[in-house]
């Protein structure tokens, strides 16, 4: 039996028994009854509403799903302003749990912002991205002037797939006045991992308190989840090229491993989780750059979009350097990628979006702003880039546009889950902070569990299929 | 129509929106969920059929060289960490009778107390948990810096110390001598079920010896236990921060909300509707307060106690994603991640709907049996009135 038998049994029977004694029955029945029919309707409303194809006034209407930056606004104000017959909502929080609801649901985003090459295949190999190779051709959109780097957030199996509108290779803040203070000259572009122990060393301060150590200042904040630094040290690889084994336990890999867990276990010029914790208890995204700001570390790794929030600290002296290198010098690249599904109901709408994202004006918007650098390559758009009159200070960002030689994305294997790979480094290397066991021992478990998932993926038609 | 008729139609479309709701809720979901487990689903892709596959690579083993390895050893470990946190479970439940106990004396203003008792249940449970974040907090935490405190005041005054350590020691050795009471207890028990009754005497005699080993033991290792002590006030644990503390320390945190919660509320319940006639009967016949508790108010409030313990399981079974998702992020090396957790990464960060369906189906299975061993035995303990 659906609703609306129930609701017409409700009124019918409010209706037959009003005429008898027990009235109050009754009213109940037939507040039941509207009940029902009020939920119904809502529900309804609601449906009709989240599938309709928006359009306002002769406007077509296109839901854009990515991070709430407050940069937003201005993009679309610019937008509009330039498509006066189109409209753009932000749909903000673009993480890959809600973008499946949505289309799920049917209700799919028109821009979709894809921050990782790993979800960016995940949707492509499931046949939910749009090629965008016949619009790219079709608009002149110039993907050919896009960092060749950033290709893994552009193509899945020679199909373009993705736009990236910006990108950031991984670079160190240091605080500038705390270099002046330890007596420290500045570092240099194309500094080494030695050299950076020994100035992180020289960072670090303790006081004591009843005859304990603690820690006021360290040297320098590294995630717990940026091993790729250390794995690609001294030239190793997390998997072999064709992505069937976990390359965990080669030497090179260990060695820079070995290194990691000494910046933090033997030299402690990097704080624990718990001492980072204490140092800046906020315990969300954001905690490294507020140990930063709170000049409780003196050197942090990330990329430009730092900025947006360093910017807000006036007294905040800092600069950025190059990423420390050992025998090899590379860094991490970090982007994102605006996809659009094929289940779109504004094709083409969307697309002149994505093409105004790359285009001159919204480039420099995004640069200007202090998020990553902008993903085409241009002269006239690295030159504005270099020098932002509004922050005098920034005269270092030609840093940014340098690393891009050095800048590498994120392995991954096509026979494992990301997430599964994440969660086995991550336990393993738990370990090896708690000093449960060596980092020699920690990469040969990552290396031993990773391989026999493959294997046994490898092994299952149904993961491959 | 007539009116019984009438009447039996309103029910029905009384009862009916409830039923859809449970239809459409609840019961398809459920079915769902079972042809799910069978199945290969990443919500991308219409789902495919791959029989036992989800729970062979769940709960089968293979061998690697000469070793037996589990497909999934994540699994296992989680399993053992939700079970090591049900430890929680008596403790709760003791103290709650304690609490309930204590909130059912006749005494003014006793309505205040139960209500500050009560009120950790009605605050929102992220904020508890944050708040209780930092009060684990290694370096900045308030129970790391009392305790420090505590250990500057104490360990600087031999005076203090040494009659304080001895306090912990006595503690410490009653506590053990109180376990080893209860195991011999339940052995006797077990033994007298098979057939075997022990001599007359032989307990007190292994209680002698138990309890003279414990204490010589102590007596031995006084140097080892100051200095132990001594160096958990000075350096207390990182207590969300290590393997060894995380676990003992959400069972802690679970204790601190659960004592005065709804299970004392019905404990309160049970207890004031034993009858007071049965109390007098009890003191003419001479019991006093301990023989009272026993042979009355213990077998009276059996079938809340009963209640209590099947719901408890259950609700530790189904615990632990609140805990690990806003305190620990399952971490520190997946100590904290419980079944319930690892269900959520599966099904909504990896987006394996079938594998999770899997687990969730494991859960239930594990859940059942548990409920029926405790409802067999169960049944044969509780006194219904």
């Amino acid at each position: 039996m659906g609703f609306y038998p129930t609701l017409l049994l409700g009124i019918t029977l409010s209706y037959d028994i009003s005429v008898e004694e027990e009235s109050r029955l009754s009213r109940l029945t037939a507040f039941v009854g509207i009940a029902i029919g009020a939920v119904l309707i809502v529900v309804t409303g609601i449906y009709l509403v989240a599938t309709a194809n928006p359009s306002r006034a002769g406007k077509k209407v296109i839901r854009w799903v990515v991070d709430p930056n407050p940069i937003r606004k201005e993009q679309i104000k610019l937008f509009e302003k330039r498509h006066p017959d189109i409209e753009i909502i932000n749909d903000p929080g673009a993480d890959a749990q809600r973008l499946l609801t949505q289309l799920a649901g049917d209700v799919p985003p028109d821009v979709m912002a894809l921050y990782d090459p790993q979800t960016i295949r995940l949707f492509a190999k499931n046949d939910v991205l749009l090629d965008l190779g016949p619009y790219v051709q079709k608009y002149k959109i110039p993907v050919d002037k896009l960092y060749p780097s950033l290709e893994p957030y552009i193509k899945y199996r020679g199909k373009i797939v993705g736009i990236p509108e910006n990108c950031g290779p991984y670079v160190v803040f240091y605080n500038k006045k705390l270099f002046r203070d330890a007596g420290i000259p500045y570092p240099k572009p194309g500094w080494t991992w030695d050299e950076c122990l020994e100035a992180a060393k020289k960072l670090t301060k303790y006081r004591i308190v009843r005859g304990r150590k603690i820690p006021v200042q360290k040297g320098i904040f590294i995630s717990d989840g940026d091993w790729w630094f250390f794995i690609w040290m001294y030239g190793g690889r997390l998997f072999s090229k064709d992505g069937k084994r976990c390359l965990m336990d080669s030497e090179a890999v260990k060695k820079g491993i070995r290194f990691w867990a000494d910046l933090r276990l033997k030299h402690h010029v990097m704080p624990t989780s718990s001492e980072a914790q204490s140092m800046a208890p906020t315990g969300a995204w954001g905690s490294s750059a507020l140990l930063f700001r709170e000049s409780k570390v003196a050197m942090t790794v990330s990329g430009r979009w730092l900025c947006i929030q360093y910017r807000e600290q006036k007294d905040l002296d800092w600069d950025v350097v190059s990423m420390p290198h050992g025998p090899i010098r590379f860094t991490l690249l970090a982007s994102k990628s605006y996809s659009i599904p094929k289940t779109c109901r504004n094709k083409e709408a969307a697309i002149t979006f994505i093409k105004h994202l790359l285009s001159k004006e919204n480039q420099l918007l995004v640069a200007n702003y202090g998020d990553g650098i902008p993903s085409v390559q241009d002269p006239e758009i690295s030159k504005a880039f270099l020098y932002n009159p509004q922050y005098p200070n920034e005269r270092n960002n030609k840093l940014h546009l340098d690393e891009m030689r050095y800048a590498r994305v994120q392995e991954f294997s096509p026979y494992i889950n990301n997430l599964d790979v994440s969660a086995i480094i991550s336990v393993e290397l738990d370990k090896m902070w708690l000093k449960q066991q060596t980092p020699d021992q920690a990469c040969e478990a990552i290396a031993k569990r990773i391989n026999a998932i493959i294997r046994r993926n490898i092994a299952n038609p149904n993961f491959l299929n | 129509m007539s009116a019984r008729q009438r009447e039996a139609l309103a029910a029905y479309a009384f009862l009916m929106p409830n039923f859809l709701g449970f239809l459409a809720f609840t019961s398809i979901p459920v079915v769902i969920s079972l042809i799910m487990a069978f199945s290969h689903w990443n919500i991308f892709k219409p789902p495919s059929w791959v029989g036992i596959e989800n729970f062979r690579n769940l709960l089968w083993f293979h061998h690697e060289g000469k070793r037996i390895v589990a497909n999934d050893p994540f699994f296992w470990q989680y399993v053992y960490n939700t079970v090591y946190l049900m430890a929680g479970i008596p403790i709760g439940m003791a103290g709650s009778l304690l609490v309930a106990l204590m909130m059912n004396q006749k005494l003014r203003g006793i309505v205040v107390f139960r209500t500050i008792y009560f009120l950790p249940s009605v605050c929102s449970g992220v904020a508890l948990l944050i708040l209780w974040k930092y009060l684990y907090n290694a370096d900045i935490g308030l129970i790391n810096k009392s305790l420090r405190l505590a250990g500057g005041v104490i360990y600087s005054h031999p005076a203090i110390a040494i009659p304080f350590t001895i306090f912990c020691a006595l503690l410490f050795g009653v506590t053990v001598v109180g376990i080893i009471a209860v195991l011999l207890v339940l052995v006797q028990w077990l033994s007298a079920k098979i057939g075997l009754e022990w001599q007359e005497g032989a307990y007190r005699v292994l209680m002698v010896i138990a309890g003279a080993a414990v204490f010589i033991s102590i007596g031995i290792y006084s140097r080892y236990f100051y200095e132990t002590l001594s160096s958990f006030f000075f350096s207390p644990p990182d207590w969300l921060g290590t393997v060894q503390w995380a676990k003992p320390s959400l069972i802690l945190m679970g204790l601190w909300g659960g004592l005065g919660g709804y299970n004392m509320i019905l404990y309160l319940a049970a207890l004031q509707g034993v009858p007071t006639s049965y109390y007098e009967a009890a003191e003419i016949d001479g019991a006093g307060p301990w023989a009272k508790f026993w042979a009355v108010t213990w077998p009276m409030i059996s079938p809340t106690t009963f209640f209590i313990l099947v719901m408890s399981i259950i609700a530790g079974f189904q615990g632990g994603f609140m805990t690990a998702n806003v305190m620990t992020g399952g971490g520190p090396a997946g100590s904290t991640t419980t079944i319930e957790y690892y269900l959520y990464q599966t099904a909504f960060e990896k987006f394996n709907m079938g594998y999770a369906s899997a687990i969730a189906w494991f859960l239930f299975a594990v859940i059942l049996i548990l409920t029926l061993i405790t409802w067999k035995l169960g049944g044969k303990v509780v006194i219904y009135e």
